[in-house]
């Protein structure tokens, strides 16, 4: 197995990671930024630093011809629908050296303002629910533990890696605990106004505005992702660049980011809970955001509908290990774009399964423990990209 | 084929002196934090302030030309155009500029004491306008390019050096307020000074070309009409920006019924209070108030007037520029790691205003003011030096 490293991206000034729509579209006023940076970005970035850290002549690379000491560039690279030789590890977040991991979808929030008092925070799991009939037919549909009215899952929060524990482990965070880090502690956005010139007279174009909002992260945030698949003489190549020039290009508007790579040692990933026998299933939550192609007929790739007791379910098996799933709980889906550096052009659009996103399974014909072998793993299409990353959790009776 | 290293980052780190007015991105509010295209321009400002002396060739022209290619090749400059044909492309600073903040507090309380510095349009706003509190600390890091040359290198080391001996950031940076205090420098051939003996021998290496520049410049840069004074010491940097604030006062202000600030008043420009007073009246002499020199515009509320002419405005004519000319005087307040303080005052003497510029003048109420006359500037730059010559502490540093 080769040495997996890790590349982690801090910001020199503003970052600016651009949503999937135009300017000039209807009813837009200016363009947000996505945070944190969409996946293919990242590896665009990295794969264009080792391009270039090969001194890659692009013009051979889009011909195929691309070519280093006998490796070829373009299978080591690939392009826009594969990693070639490469495999990429979870886009992981970190604020002042500790990891951030998504916010569960089964986790709801509701804060309580009181006058002349901090806001009061109490959190609320989703279990899977009675079956109940519905469009989807007789299924579990995901149900407060106990009634809480205004409790939602809240946007863009991030878990420690000890509260991460806590939720795979079946519990819930106390009221008003700490170790939750909101948008507005990874970064404040910054709005910008740009004009079109014109090139012949170095002149402002009438009427040619354009608005965007940067992100301007705060101090000890930083981006990383881990990869696979450089052979020795390439990765050696890439540490000695990175140490001589550690900048690059990184998302839209000419955006710099430090970048830094070191081997990985460990992974960052929360610990796998261990099974008590006062279980009735797993809960397999998504890190990362997943590709999980057609999902209208089944929620997860490969599963079946079935009747059982009068109560529709899903079969399948993932990594060879056959289960049976109950309830899902997942935010609404992600669109993601990008730029195809090799052609020249906005890459495909597409939906993902946004990180968060939890799966209540249980066991055929194996163990519990045997299904805790999947904490860790990718599921899903677009792996290599590190799509699909799942966590184990225990779904208590 | 792996890239040359490259020269080392310059690493420098200054401590806020004194309350800074610095907006945001969206600028109608107190920055959080001190960001890359602040400290950018005001880089800038301070190696444009030192390469005049350096490039200076006694043809202005040349000079700004040559000046224009070796800015821009340091700090990057616009492009003139994509066609190919502009001799003007455009390129990249010759590093990458990063700030790294420490935990900065806000203040909240509205400044006392120093109101003639504010001014009125930050006296009137600091009622709900936060501001960066004195004694935080940032640091800037410079990473240099491959195409970065020892000499840019060294250029740039000295733009960080006079941004923390001479300027800051914010609003009324001239004024003393957002004083940068440079502490420590890595990375180049200079070190911070720590103490003011280290100050005043950092300054005269600095400015070592600036005497070979002996006509006024074109912008605001070091030349040998240049003057740099420590006017005050002490060891609190409120204190002294409260001394400035009142010597300025006093120097400038007719005061009311023959006092301010508890004392008589000096009234060291009794012609310019006549002057306007001629304006208020309908007369329009072919002259203008000595103060002018302090920047413009150069207001004045008369209180004896009729209600429909106390008010007199001096600006420069608007279709002829901007409408403002900033102060040529930097008061500065700086700070060092053993605690002392000293209160520099940097005169960067040039060109007022140029070419065929006039000065308008206009009289009227608050709202309704019209045009009085149209006078050429002939700035007295005696009307500063007199200033500077008030502190008794005064130790002029460089200049004469």
């Amino acid at each position: 197995m080769s040495q997996r490293w890790r590349l982690i991206f801090t910001p020199v000034d503003t970052w600016f990671f651009r949503e999937s729509r135009p300017h000039g579209a209807a009813g837009a006023d200016r363009l947000e930024s996505l945070f944190p940076p969409p996946v293919r970005t990242v590896v665009g970035a990295i794969r264009t630093r080792i391009g270039e850290c090969l001194n890659t002549d692009w013009q051979a690379f889009r011909r195929g011809e691309a070519s280093f000491e006998g490796i070829s560039i373009n299978k080591l690279l690939g392009d826009s629908r594969s990693t070639g030789e490469l495999s990429f590890g979870a886009l992981q977040l970190f604020c002042q050296d500790q990891p951030l991991y998504p916010w569960p979808a089964l986790l709801l929030e509701k804060k309580v303002l009181k006058k002349r008092e901090e806001a009061q925070t109490e959190y609320v799991r989703l279990i899977p629910g009675k079956p109940v009939e519905c469009d989807l037919g007789r299924v579990q549909l995901p149900e407060l533990e106990h009634v809480c009215p205004g409790a939602k899952v809240p946007d863009n929060q991030y878990l420690s890696l000890s509260l991460m524990q806590d939720i795979l482990k079946g519990k819930k965070p106390e009221n008003n605990s700490t170790g939750m880090t909101r948008r507005d502690g990874l970064y404040l956005p910054e709005p910008r106004l740009g004009i079109a010139r014109n090139a012949n007279t170095g002149t402002v174009e009438q009427g040619m505005l354009y608005q965007t909002s940067h992100l301007r992260l705060k101090e000890d945030v930083a981006v990383s992702m881990e990869l696979e698949g450089l052979p020795e003489s390439v990765a050696r190549r890439l540490q000695e660049d990175i140490e001589a020039s550690p900048f690059i290009r990184f998302g839209a508007e000419g955006r710099m980011a430090r970048v830094s790579i070191e081997p990985v040692k460990q992974t960052a990933l929360p610990e796998c809970p261990k099974v008590s026998g006062n279980e009735q299933g797993l809960m397999l939550m998504l890190l990362t955001d997943a590709d999980f192609g057609d999902t209208r007929n089944a929620p997860l790739p490969g599963f079946k509908p079935v009747e059982k007791e009068n109560v529709k379910l899903w079969h399948g098996s993932i990594h060879g290990l056959d289960m049976e799933l109950h309830c899902v709980m997942a935010g609404k889906p992600v669109r993601r774009g990008g730029w195809d550096l090799k052609k020249g052009q906005p890459g495909d659009m597409k939906s993902y399964v946004p990180a968060g996103s939890c799966y209540f399974v249980k066991p055929l014909n194996r163990s519990l423990t045997d299904l805790m072998s999947l904490h860790g793993k990718t599921i899903g299409q677009q792996t290599d990209w590190g799509y699909g990353l799942i966590a184990c959790g225990l779904w208590k009776k | 084929m792996i890239k040359n290293k490259r020269l080392p980052a310059l690493e420098a780190r200054y401590r806020i002196s004194t309350p800074m007015f610095l907006g945001d991105a969206s600028s109608d509010q107190c920055a959080d934090k001190i960001r890359p295209p602040s400290v950018k321009g005001a880089l800038r400002f301070w190696w444009r302030a030192l390469a005049w002396g350096r490039l200076y060739t006694g043809d202005h022209n040349e000079t700004l030309k040559d000046l224009h290619k070796e800015e821009g090749e340091l700090l990057g400059y616009a492009a003139g155009g994509s066609d190919n044909k502009s001799e003007n492309k455009g390129c990249q600073a010759a590093f990458r500029l990063r700030v790294h903040n420490d935990k900065s507090e806000k203040g909240r309380e509205i400044l006392t004491g120093i109101d003639y510095l504010l001014g009125q349009g930050i006296t009137k706003r600091n009622e709900k306008m936060q501001y960066l509190a004195s004694g935080g600390s940032f640091t800037v890091s410079c990473y240099p390019n491959q195409t970065m040359t020892e000499t840019q290198h060294q250029q740039l080391e000295e733009a960080l050096l006079c941004l923390g001996l001479f300027g800051g950031l914010g609003a009324r940076s001239r004024k003393g307020l957002g004083s940068l205090s440079i502490q420590h420098l890595t990375g180049g051939s200079y070190s911070a000074p720590q103490n003011r003996e280290e100050y005043c021998s950092l300054v005269a290496r600095l400015l070592k070309n600036a005497e070979l520049a002996r006509a006024e410049p074109p912008y605001s840069a070091f030349s040998s009409l240049s003057r740099i004074d420590i006017s005050s010491v002490g060891s609190d940097a409120f204190q002294l920006l409260l001394r400035l604030n009142d010597e300025l006062q006093l120097y400038r202000s007719w005061g009311k019924d023959g006092r301010i600030l508890g004392q008589e008043a000096e009234r060291n420009f009794i012609e310019d209070h006549k002057w306007a007073y001629q304006i208020a009246k309908g007369r329009a002499p072919n002259s203008h108030p000595d103060r002018i020199a302090f920047g413009l515009p150069h207001n004045y509320y008369l209180s004896s007037a009729t209600d429909s002419k106390k008010y007199v405005d001096v600006n420069l004519l608007k279709n002829q520029g901007q409408g403002r000319r900033a102060s040529p005087l930097f008061s500065h307040v700086h700070c060092f790691a053993n605690g002392d303080v000293i209160l520099t005052q940097t005169l960067l003497q040039s060109l007022f205003l140029s070419g065929q510029q006039k000065l308008e003048v206009k009289c009227g109420s608050k709202k309704n003011k019209k045009t009085v006359c149209h006078v050429s500037a002939t700035v007295n730059w005696s009307v500063i030096r007199k200033f500077m010559d008030r502190f008794e502490q005064r130790e002029v540093i460089y200049g004469e």
